[in-house]
């Protein structure tokens, strides 16, 4: 039996030695990741941003509101007045320009003016030297009708874009009363890539926005 | 001259829409036009300068339709005529002859001479056919000759009558007297220009060195015209073609072949090596003939042939035999001159041959006794002699028998020649082979002559001579083959080979690289890389490589003597990468 002093003491010696430390501080917090919201998808409005166009992919023709799908894998842009497509043997520019249905002989020289001038327009984008003459025959060199719209192709040679020669595709649609679509191509002659076809094939996907979604289910 | 150039789609007369230029000439372009009922037709649009060209266009047009239409086997008689509207030009429609002329014939390779004979016999048929039928061609020329396939080579000819509207001086292929005094020429013009024609299917080359008038009036004026240019050439000529085409250059016109088939026959009797068979021209049976034209008692009996004659080769015969349009040359009366028609101009008597003439070429075979065409004029007479005494039915039914008989000579004959032509074939493979063996055998002599035993080399040498000779009927009658022991003694490097006459060796050579296809007169060349034995004179030889492209030459291969054509090919520029054909609209798929 152990004396009672005895035992208060060991008592007092456990005690003792089984105080609590002072609790360690607490380990800094791990530094929570700040998730940074995703970059936002380019908005593909100039060719700076190198959107490159995959299949199946629409970009919208202004101010019209028609959408094409502009061959993949092509740099390309939807910008404010065309829609651009570029490789480096190809280009491909769509816009619209002022154009009336009526027939009067000024009318029609107004509107060959316009079309002029938005083909002047696109070719300086394009980095296009068109022919020294480019006379429009009154029958398109062939006709195609794309979304229940005529489409007039033209076929001018002579064009160059650099050092490059090839041929130059113009096509024109009159989509609205008092506008109509323009579209300008370019392949040059050693291309072959087939980028022709791929540029008839775009031009076959022009639909108006409110099909986009049947458009591409067509394709 | 107007410059005459429609673009395909302009419509002509109203019909005939342009879809291509085929051809253009002095005073003239021709277009190939299509016309309903998707019919294609030579269009010949004239330079409305000329004076008075719509007059003769339609003359022409009338003469044409006047001469029937079984002139049509041998001339692309005109169809249409008429002026086109805006322009003002006149212009003939012609049908679109899908054979080729003699010009693009002879620029791939000149006739051998059995093509050539077969061809000058139909030209000379064709030549008299037109005479028969108050028409003088007088522009004859290797590109209004359009040639059949062999072994026929029947010919068809094109714009007869129509140099007058050339608007421009007489070519080259005429004859003295149309350069003179224009409106006096008639059939003798086109015998001259036939010999013309003849020496250029022949060797590939114009006879007569400038078209300028005075060359040509000198050139003529040699008696050794033909054999100088032959030699100039470095060719050789069947002996005694020199002399016949001689007689059809003659600067008169009376001392030429009364007609085109019997210069025609004459050439080919020539070219065939046997003793050419000239018709008897003297001054006392040319000059009746010319002069009065007495009828005939062959032509004048009422007894037409019943049976369409077959084309004899005698072409004078078949003169004689054709049938002969409406308004026939012999009884009854000659058309009237265009010149009525077309005043003042005296153009048309020229271009519509003038009876008289037309006459005397018609009737003066039968005049010359001792000429072939006399006998077969009175072989053909005699044919048609007991079946016009026939009851009616009687003469049906010899007819019958008649054709029925014919065909099956033809038949006969025909098989005959089939058979002829497979064992010739047969004996030019094997003397391919010969060659091949020759060849190996003169590679193998470069070394010591004495090694190879001179039996066994020498032999191939001749056997290719010795069997090529049947698959040459022209030269082979009159070519004597050497036996191989002659042969077999002569050294294989003899500068003058032992080959038959008319013969010699091509050796074609193709430097840094071999050649991947030889052609040599448009046939693939199979003894290259080894000689081969040709026929002595002018070749074409084309030889490429794939990378290299491919060069062609014209070579003269001198008489039993080797010729060594080497062509230097040249790499092809690399192409970086194959493009498509076409862009856009114009893609090729």
């Amino acid at each position: 039996m152990i004396p009672r002093p005895l035992a208060l003491v060991s008592l007092l010696v456990s005690l003792g030695a089984c105080a609590p430390k002072t609790p360690p501080p607490p380990p800094p917090a791990a530094p929570i990741a700040v998730e940074e919201p995703p970059p936002p998808p380019p908005k593909c409005e100039a060719l700076e941003e190198g959107c490159v166009a995959k299949a199946g992919q629409r970009a919208t023709v202004h101010p019209i509101e028609w959408t094409v799908a502009p061959p993949a894998g092509w740099k390309y842009a939807a910008e404010p007045s065309e829609v651009v497509a570029l490789t480096d043997t190809a280009a491909l520019a769509i816009s619209t320009f002022e154009s009336s249905a009526d027939k009067k002989p000024a009318a029609v020289k107004a509107k060959k003016a316009k079309r002029d001038e938005a083909i002047a327009r696109l070719a300086e984008k394009l980095g296009i030297a068109r022919p020294k003459k480019l006379a429009f025959p009154a029958k398109p060199h062939q006709a195609s009708k794309v979304h229940g719209i005529d489409v007039a192709l033209y076929q001018f040679d002579g064009a160059k874009r650099g050092d490059e020669p090839g041929p130059m595709l113009v096509f024109v649609a009159q989509l609205v009363p008092d506008r109509a679509l323009l579209g300008l191509a370019f392949v040059a002659e050693h291309d072959t890539t087939n980028a022709d076809a791929a540029v008839l094939a775009a031009i076959d996907s022009l639909a108006p926005a409110a099909d986009e979604d049947g458009a591409a289910a067509a394709q | 001259m107007t410059e005459l150039r429609f673009p395909p789609g302009r419509i002509i007369g109203g019909r005939f829409t342009i879809q291509a230029e085929l051809g253009r000439g002095p005073g003239s372009v021709t277009y190939r036009a299509i016309t309903a009922p998707n019919r294609e037709v030579a269009v010949r649009v004239f330079d409305p300068a000329v004076p008075n060209a719509t007059g003769l266009v339609q003359v022409l047009h009338e003469a044409h339709a006047r001469s029937g239409t079984d002139l049509g086997r041998f001339l692309t008689a005109i169809v249409d005529s008429g002026r086109d509207d805006e322009s003002g030009a006149p212009f003939v429609v012609v049908p679109l002859v899908m054979t080729p002329s003699l010009a693009q014939l002879v620029a791939l390779c000149p006739f051998e001479p059995a093509d050539a004979a077969a061809m000058i016999v139909s030209l000379g048929r064709s030549i008299d056919a037109l005479h028969a039928a108050g028409l003088a061609h007088l522009d004859l020329k290797p590109t209004n000759v359009f040639v059949g396939p062999a072994p026929d080579r029947s010919v068809q000819l094109t714009d007869a009558g129509l140099h007058l509207l050339h608007g421009g001086a007489p070519g080259e292929w005429a004859a003295p007297e149309q350069v003179g005094t224009p409106g006096t020429a008639g059939p003798a013009a086109d015998v001259f220009s036939m010999a013309l024609v003849a020496f250029h299917a022949l060797t590939g080359a114009t006879l007569l060195p400038s078209a300028r008038v005075d060359e040509r009036r000198a050139a003529l004026a040699s008696p050794t015209l033909v054999a100088d240019r032959v030699r100039q050439l470095g060719i050789t000529l069947p002996p005694g073609l020199d002399a016949v085409l001689a007689r059809g250059l003659a600067v008169a016109p009376a001392e030429r072949p009364p007609s085109a088939g019997a210069f025609a026959m004459a050439l080919s009797s020539a070219l065939s090596g046997a003793h050419p068979v000239e018709p008897a021209i003297t001054e006392a049976s040319l000059a009746p003939a010319i002069t009065e034209a007495p009828p005939a008692p062959a032509i004048t009996e009422p007894a037409p042939p019943l049976v369409e004659p077959e084309p004899v080769p005698s072409a004078s015969a078949g003169m004689l035999t054709l049938p002969v349009p409406p308004p026939p040359p012999f009884a009854l009366p000659v058309p009237p001159p265009p010149s009525a028609l077309l005043a003042p101009e005296p153009v048309p008597s020229a271009l519509l041959a003038p009876a008289a003439s037309v006459e005397a070429v018609s009737l003066e075979a039968p005049l010359s006794s001792s000429s072939f065409a006399t006998e077969a004029t009175e072989k053909t007479a005699r044919r048609a002699r007991p079946t016009a005494f026939l009851p009616r039915e009687w003469r049906s039914r010899s007819l019958v028998l008649a054709a029925g008989g014919g065909a099956f000579v033809l038949f006969l004959v025909a098989g005959g020649l089939a058979l002829a032509r497979f064992g010739a074939s047969r004996s030019e493979a094997r003397s391919a082979e010969g060659a091949l063996a020759s060849a190996s055998a003169h590679e193998a002599a470069a070394a010591p002559i004495a090694e190879a035993p001179a039996p066994a080399a020498a032999p191939p040498v001749e056997e290719p001579t010795a069997v090529q000779a049947p698959s040459d009927p022209i030269v082979a009658p009159s070519e004597p083959v050497a036996a191989p022991n002659e042969a077999a003694a002569a050294p294989s490097e003899a500068p003058t080979l032992q080959l038959g006459p008319k013969k010699g060796e091509l050796l074609v050579v193709c430097e840094p690289v071999p050649c991947h296809l030889v052609m040599l007169d448009g046939k693939p060349m199979r003894e290259y890389p080894n000689p081969a034995v040709v026929r002595a004179g002018v070749h074409g030889i084309g030889a490429s490589r794939s990378g290299h492209g491919g060069q062609w030459q014209q070579v003269v291969v001198p008489e039993r003597e080797r010729k060594t054509v080497v062509f230097k090919l040249t790499p092809s520029a690399p192409t970086a990468a194959k493009k498509p054909c076409g862009k856009f609209l114009r893609r090729c798929d």
